[in-house]
């Protein structure tokens, strides 16, 4: 347990060096995991608000009206269109787009898949075993 | 306020900011998670808060009264007292419009015309779950079980930590209490599974639960006269999913947000429709309220150890107060009456079963061929009848669900009338819809530690990829889900 503790240097509170190895740890594993947690929930923070800013704004103007308020909206506002501008909320209408494909997909459609799925197994007789021309 | 909302995460990044930088003031940490437990649930209607204070102050002041007595008479007394407090004020708000409802109907039966004091009562969310929490704690006080608390900040912690407060799991006082005596810790095991199960609670929720509601169960249960057998089928079917991915999402999300503030909760569900009997569905299902049910209701009414007519009345009372728990409706008490009539149902037939099958093993067949034939038979039999079991307990399952569903019990019969006439098209069962149905439910059949399995392999992990992780899933969540965000189903319990 001493070779954490150095009670020269005065780097500890008046009683802490008389605490467990076992507790030690767990303060800083507790210490370590806590910060690891808030530097993710950050980073998720700032993935939503690049990827999709239009959530913000949506949330905002549901904001009771006043003079802070209103600059929170235009700030807001201001950062959804240079998001747009940017190419940023591409990403989450390429996501909607694709589940709504997959939503007003018919039996139609997942036959016709499943048969183009039978004919990409098999290869154009001209492919076969030799080179096509 | 609703887990999945912004306003939920604005909320838990302030709580757990200010929480862990108290960790070294248990006190202050503690006041300030009781604060923002009573804003939490007075974001709903501020006035619900001094009945969560008025309740936790009875379940205070009771326990420490059952704590210093030591005469077996009184502590039982004020046991009783404080128990008959805590269910009053749950009957009040919850029984009172169905009783006074159901005593106008007979007096109108009778021809009798009386003018009765209905009142516009509200019922306060989540006031099922944290009144037996309180009983919880009365319960094993008087059982020695905890030592009643010195604490009142202790007591209204355990009573209003938000994560669980309005629809479970339904945590022990034995359980909870101690952890707020220990200095708060989190480890990364805990953190990576917390991750894994905020964005598959939110996955079940805003993407499964949602779509099954709004495009399917909520149509075919407003009329179900409208629908053919198949869609009616599919509907029952979808319900089983949506209430399932409902309630359990609440509770996956209830556990991480714990877990991030350094609590550990029990586990509320585990893959439920695997299950090949009715009793280990109830093993499976609603795990803390059937545990509680049997170790405060069954157990002291005489559970199994009585003769055989009083061990299957106390099953059949047991769940039948089960159900009328979930809410003040004839659907429900049928609900809970079905459960429990089948249980006692099984178990004799089970009985029987083991007997019969008893006296066959007895025939001596040894070692050999014909003994490792014989034993391969049992296996496949025994697999038959596992898989046979699934599907029978699912569909008894299913059936109650609709009792639990429709809005009357009259819906609840037209429901059943209507999926045997199979004259119309199926217009629900469009591949997106029957896909969920099917892969939510092959879902089940995923190994029990999954979740463990996945935060496993994220522990290792570097914070970005937490970030990560996080933040594409729940971009990807937000960009499958349908819009806007429903309530809990069983925030209405």
């Amino acid at each position: 347990m001493m070779e954490h503790i150095d009670p020269e240097a005065d780097a500890y509170e008046p009683g802490f060096e008389m605490k467990p190895k076992a507790t030690l740890n767990a303060e800083l594993e507790t210490t370590g995991t806590f910060k690891r947690m808030f530097y993710a929930m950050l980073l998720a923070a700032f993935i939503l608000a690049l990827f999709h800013s239009a959530a913000l704004v949506t949330y905002v103007r549901g904001l009771p009206i006043g003079p802070v308020e209103d600059t929170i909206i235009a700030v807001s506002e201001a950062w959804h269109e240079q998001m747009q501008r940017n190419g940023m909320t591409g990403l989450f209408a390429t996501m909607d787009e694709q589940m709504k494909t997959l939503h007003d997909a018919t039996w139609e459609d997942v036959e016709a898949l499943r048969s183009g799925a039978r004919h990409v197994g098999e290869p154009p007789a001209d492919l076969r075993g030799g080179v096509a021309e | 306020m609703l887990f999945p909302t912004l306003d939920f995460a604005l909320f838990f990044v302030i709580v757990f900011l200010v929480a862990w930088e108290l960790r070294r003031d248990m006190d202050a940490r503690k006041l300030v998670l009781v604060l923002a437990s009573y804003f939490f649930y007075g974001y709903w209607d501020m006035r619900f808060t001094l009945l969560l204070a008025g309740s936790s102050l009875l379940n205070y002041a009771a326990g420490r009264a059952i704590g210093g007595l030591n005469d077996g008479v009184t502590r039982k007394w004020v046991l009783g007292v404080a128990v008959v407090l805590n269910l009053g004020v749950l009957a009040f708000f919850k029984y009172y419009g169905f009783f006074l409802g159901s005593l106008a109907d007979i007096l109108t039966g009778l021809g009798i015309e009386r003018d009765l004091p209905f009142l516009e009562v509200i019922l306060p969310v989540g006031i099922s779950f944290f009144t037996f929490q309180g009983i919880s704690y009365l319960v094993d006080v008087y059982r020695r079980h905890v030592e009643a608390s010195r604490s009142v900040l202790d007591i209204f912690l355990y009573i209003s930590f938000f994560p669980q407060l309005v629809a479970g799991p339904i945590v022990r006082a034995a359980h909870f209490l101690p952890q707020l005596e220990r200095t708060p810790h989190v480890n990364r095991r805990m953190a990576s599974l917390a991750v894994v199960l905020i964005l598959v609670g939110l996955f079940k929720k805003m993407v499964i639960a949602n779509y099954l509601a709004t495009e399917l169960v909520d149509h075919v249960f407003f009329d179900p006269t409208a629908f053919g057998g198949g869609d009616l089928l599919l509907g029952v079917y979808g319900y089983a999913v949506q209430i399932y991915c409902d309630f359990s999402a609440y509770s996956d999300i209830a556990i991480g947000v714990a877990a991030l503030l350094g609590y550990r909760f029990p586990r509320n569900f585990d893959h439920p429709y695997r299950a090949s009997s009715l009793q280990e569905f109830w093993r499976r299902w609603h795990i803390s309220l059937s545990t509680w049910l049997r170790d405060y209701l069954y157990i002291p009414l005489g559970g199994s150890r009585g003769s055989t007519f009083q061990t299957y009345r106390n099953l059949f009372l047991t769940m039948f107060l089960g159900g009328i728990w979930h809410g003040a409706a004839w659907t429900f008490v049928f609900w809970g009456a079905f459960h429990g009539a089948m249980l006692g149902i099984e178990r004799a037939l089970t009985r029987r079963w083991e007997a019969f099958a008893g006296n066959g093993n007895g025939n001596g067949y040894g070692g050999g061929v014909l003994g490792a034939l014989m034993g391969v038979g049992r296996m496949i039999q025994g697999s038959i009848g596992t898989l046979l079991g699934i599907v029978l307990t699912f569909h008894l399952v299913c059936f109650a669900w609709i009792f639990f569903r429709a809005p009357t019990f009259s819906g609840a019969w037209s429901y059943l009338g209507g999926l045997f006439d199979w004259s119309q098209p199926a217009q629900f069962a469009s591949p997106f819809i029957v896909g969920l149905i099917g892969l939510s439910l092959a879902a089940q059949f995923l190994p029990s530690g999954w979740a463990i399995g996945a935060g496993r392999l994220l522990r290792r992990a570097p914070w970005p990829t937490w970030g990560l992780l996080l933040g594409f899933g729940i971009l990807a969540i937000e960009a499958m889900a349908p819009e806007g965000t429903a309530p809990f189903i069983y925030f209405q319990f």
